[in-house]
């Protein structure tokens, strides 16, 4: 169990793709770190040059506080979980186990004993005798797991484990591998773009976008305080809604004007809008931030949008409303057992606290 | 119950696809079966001819009519002509010509010579060769795709333009006429080399990036991953080597005199122009020379299906 830090870390490949920028995080013993992003964000770059799999551009690594820029994977002490699984076809469930222990040269019975205790964790005590290919997906994924833990290693790196599997299985593993941290506390860096399984996992997430960092936190502080239009958009499921708004003031309240509606900012934004008087804003509403009329119990003040729906899906626990404004399109989740008709005009209640504004120009969240 | 139209046209068409699939799965039978034929009809004659009297050879039945002989002489020992002579006994059997052949040339000699080099070249190609790609297809050096190419270049230089020199170069070094003369230059192959890099770059990458976090160096890699999953591609290039090296001709002809170090397509030419006329034997020597190349095939062959199946990397 180790820290690990990234001090200033780039990647340029050869043919000159700065894959990752100025890479800076210090994850603590023991956390369990999410990086997400969208595809080509760089985030398997990263994961590659902490296991040694690729060389370090410029700047920084730190496992345990030993500079490993230059030490060659085997010696840094990490396992990695592949994202195609990458099981020794040729092997045994239990030798791809032993393997690595073996080239490290434990001893027999200690091999023995650490392989069973894995694959009693990971319930594979029945498929020690099968080769990869006799395995379903989730097995083989499990083999994975089990070949990464009986290392018992200082960090544990996972690169998309789990985006082969069917989405049920996928809920099933994830729960595993929370509870396999839960168990042996290594610390571990994920990559996915799966947003569910960052903040499903992650004690904290860094969300990336073109090999930058874009913001690194608790998912509850990333999912309720994006500090851009990038994350906010990137992080919850429906993302969030973005209208274009003009700011106004009249008398001493503020107002975020669309066009066909206008609301009432609350005085706590009002200092952050106060500059911005005449000019474009963003606005960022979530779908599960945004009321029918018919169930809102609060006060509804100035904070009234009426717009038609254009299609309505209801999943059971939920409903999602897709709207038009005159201008934008948005989606609100609404109660399920809210009677919505395709091309109605309905009246939605925005919680104005949970607003968020973001510079059109340079996207970032308006302080 | 009467049938609707559909189900009435329904079976009918199902019934002439299959009886369409039949007529061309029988079309495709008879065409593979002439040809399996007329490659084996040459075999079946060698064999035939092989059992046959001296008498008979010339008889035109495939089956033949009756065994050749052997004379025994007084001593017990087998005669490896046909003259008959005072107190030789004749043994009728189906081995007869066999063992004539092989005592009436020292093929014990040939033979030891022939799985000396064969033996040897084909283990050593695979060592080197199994080197040489790994090279290639996974290190990265300077100028690795150049040289590559470029040892892949000496596959356009026939043998015969190079024999010459190497001859020459050999007889410096005291070579000649040595066995060390047929097995130095055939431990090094380009086409093998070739093979082999082709396959390990099948392989994906991320087993070996595996191996390298499990803690293995790049030999231990190649032993314990490339390796045994290349079975099929090695007993590919073993059997190749083995057939090619058990039936190279000119180079041994040229470097190898004398009888002590001949190998058996030498020894086999000798034994034509003494025994030309006597195509029984010259059969039954032929037989005796294929039996190495049969035994290699049959265990190998299981490796080639294998190599088949493997191609695909999809149940990994
Ligand atoms: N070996 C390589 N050589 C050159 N460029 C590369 C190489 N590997 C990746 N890249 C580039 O680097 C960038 C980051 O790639 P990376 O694989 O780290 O993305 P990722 O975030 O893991 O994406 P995904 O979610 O699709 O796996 C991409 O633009 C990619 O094209
Ligand atoms: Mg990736």
């Amino acid at each position: 169990m180790a820290k690990v830090i990234l001090k200033h870390v780039s990647k340029i490949y050869e043919n000159g793709v700065r894959a990752v920028d100025d890479f800076n995080l210090e994850i603590d013993d023991g956390e369990f770190i999410v990086l997400v992003g969208p595809s080509g964000c760089g985030k398997t770059t990263t994961l590659r040059m902490i296991a040694g799999l690729e060389d370090i551009t410029e700047g920084e690594l730190w496992i345990d506080n030993v500079l490993v820029n230059n030490v060659p994977p085997k010696d840094r002490d990490i396992a990695m979980v592949f994202q195609n699984y990458a099981l020794y076809p040729h092997m045994t469930v239990y030798k791809n186990m032993a393997f690595g222990l073996k080239l490290r040269k434990v001893p027999q019975e200690e091999i023995d004993k650490r392989v069973k205790e894995a694959a009693e964790i990971l319930g594979l005590q029945a498929l020690l005798d099968r080769k990869p290919k006799q395995l379903s997906g989730g097995q083989r994924q499990r083999v994975a797991l089990g070949r990464a833990i009986v290392r018992k290693p200082k960090v544990f790196l996972f690169d998309e484990p789990l985006s082969n599997l069917d989405a049920k299985l996928r809920v099933q593993m994830r729960a595993e591998i929370n509870k396999l941290h839960a168990r042996l506390g290594v610390t571990t860096i994920y990559v996915t773009h799966d947003q569910v399984e960052a903040m499903t996992l992650g004690t904290r997430i860094v969300v990336m976008r073109d090999g930058k960092i874009q913001q690194v936190g608790t998912p509850l502080e990333v999912y309720a305080n994006p500090v851009n239009k990038f994350v906010a958009g990137f992080i919850g499921s429906p993302p969030m809604n973005f209208l274009e708004v003009t700011v106004e003031q009249a008398g001493d309240n503020y107002y975020l004007n669309e066009g066909s509606f206008r609301i009432l900012l609350p005085k706590g934004k009002f200092s952050q809008v106060s500059e911005y008087v005449g000019r474009k804003v963003i606005m960022g509403i979530r779908p599960e931030h945004l009321y029918d009329r018919s169930t809102y119990n609060g006060p509804i003040n100035e904070n009234v949008i009426s717009a038609n729906v254009e299609i309505t899906e209801i999943l059971g626990a939920e409903q999602f409303v897709y709207f038009a404004t005159e201008k934008h399109p948005f989606v609100a989740k609404v109660d399920p057992f809210v009677h919505v008709k395709l091309g109605e005009k309905r009246e939605v209640v925005v919680d104005v606290e949970k607003l968020h504004l973001f510079d059109p120009d340079t996207e970032y969240v308006i302080k | 119950m009467a049938k609707t139209k559909e189900q009435f046209y329904g079976q009918s068409l199902v019934e002439e696809r299959k009886r369409k699939e039949m007529i061309s799965n029988l079309i495709a039978y008879i065409i593979l079966s002439i040809g399996a034929f007329t490659m084996v009809i040459p075999f079946l004659w060698t064999i035939s001819t092989a059992l046959k009297d001296p008498s008979d050879v010339y008889d035109g039945r495939f089956i033949p009519q009756r065994f050749s002989y052997i004379y025994v002489d007084r001593d017990g020992k087998f005669v490896p002509s046909n003259a008959y002579r005072e107190g030789y006994k004749e043994i009728r059997a189906w081995w007869a010509n066999f063992v004539k052949a092989w005592i009436a040339v020292p093929f014990d000699k040939y033979y030891r010579n022939s799985l000396i080099v064969a033996t040897i070249t084909t283990l050593g190609q695979l060592v080197t060769c199994t080197l040489a790609a790994y090279a290639f297809a996974r290190l990265r050096w300077f100028g690795r795709d150049a040289v590559f190419l470029l040892y892949l270049g000496t596959l356009m230089v026939p043998f015969t333009v190079t024999m010459i020199p190497v001859y020459i170069l050999f007889k410096w070094l005291g070579l000649v006429n040595t066995l060390i003369a047929v097995i130095l230059p055939a431990l090094f192959s380009a086409f093998g080399t070739f093979l082999l890099r082709q396959f390990f770059v099948s392989i994906p990458y991320d087993l070996e990036e595996a191996a390298f976090i499990d803690g293995a160096n790049r030999l231990q890699i190649l032993w314990h991953v490339i390796l045994p999953l290349s079975k099929g591609a090695l007993a590919t290039l073993g059997t190749f080597t083995f057939l090619f090296q058990w039936n190279d001709f000119l180079w041994p002809l040229v470097v190898l005199n004398s009888e002590e170090v001949k190998t058996i397509p030498i020894g086999l030419t000798a034994f034509q122009s003494a025994y030309g006329s006597q195509w029984e034997l010259v059969m039954a020597a032929s037989l005796i020379a294929l039996i190495p190349v049969i035994i290699i095939y049959l265990f190998n062959q299981r490796f080639f299906t294998e190599s088949i199946m493997l191609t695909g990397f999809g149940g990994r």
